[in-house]
């Protein structure tokens, strides 16, 4: 398809995306306690964009579907920290996110040009701490779930 | 004659549509148990609440003017209210809001200072 039908595709897209995303939200919220089904998760999504723009824009658009919220980004790492709220497992989110992501960029560049999103997941440390202790070498991933483990 | 009535009467049903919207994610707001899922549910009345508030009143008063003003509002709207949540949940985190018990995977967590700071 040439340039001007991905953007309205894409236009097209997000509306029906959005509104499902605001039906399922507000299904969720009327639901008695005891029965929601919310499962949220925050999740690093690696990222294929480039330019400010990109960024801005994805991470804007994420926060705008309800349900799904953009806390932060790492550029260097090329990583979205996406905050769902109906995930049941890491895997389900992140493909949703890097499907958002590519319609997004087809839509947005003439030719798509590099989608590669980072394999790898980086070894994010706080600034302070940048400098791992010598003798935890074999940390250079994260581990799966980390919500109960203070390393 | 016709027309006009039937377009006024969709108006009227998306102001009432916009309304519903709202006043479920104020439910939202008090059942929520955290931060993070009370902005997203936000997210809700502000974008699909406003913008079909903003769309039943052009349905019932419409103009080319009221038209372009309608369609500056919506985009500006949810522009804003977009980065409005991001900034809010960003500075939550760095505020040491944790996310809910039910929250099951944190990866955010692994870059915080201290983990076990609350």
């Amino acid at each position: 398809m040439s340039w001007p039908f991905r953007i309205i595709g894409f236009l097209a897209w997000y509306a029906k995306e959005f509104l499902l995303a605001n039906l399922s939200v507000t299904a969720d919220v009327l639901r008695p306690r005891r029965r929601m089904k919310m499962r949220p998760a925050i999740v690093a999504v690696p990222a294929a964009s480039r330019t400010d723009s990109e960024w801005t824009l994805i991470s804007s658009l994420i926060t705008l579907t309800p349900g799904t919220l953009t806390i932060t980004i790492s550029r260097e790492h090329g990583i979205l920290y996406v905050h769902g709220m109906f995930v049941d497992s890491r895997e389900q989110l992140v493909a949703e996110i890097q499907e958002m992501e590519d319609r997004l960029l087809h839509a947005m560049r003439r030719e798509p040009g590099d989608l590669s999103r980072p394999t790898e997941r980086p070894v994010v440390r706080p600034l302070d701490e940048a400098a791992p202790p010598s003798g935890t070498p074999g940390a250079s991933a994260h581990p799966p779930t980390g919500s109960g483990e203070n390393p | 004659m016709e027309l006009i009535d039937i377009i006024e009467a969709l108006g009227l049903v998306f102001i009432f549509l916009g309304i519903g919207t709202i006043v479920v994610s104020a439910i939202g707001l008090f059942k929520l148990p955290d931060l993070y899922l009370r902005a997203s549910a936000v997210g809700t009345s502000a974008g699909l609440g406003v913008a079909s508030i903003v769309l039943g009143a052009l349905l019932m008063d419409f103009s080319g003017l009221n038209l372009l003003k309608a369609v500056i509002a919506i985009i500006a709207q949810l522009l804003t209210s977009a980065v409005g949540s991001m900034a809010i949940a960003r500075a939550g985190y760095l505020n040491n809001a944790l996310p809910a018990e039910i929250t099951h995977i944190d990866e955010l967590r692994l870059t915080r200072r201290s983990p076990d700071r609350s």
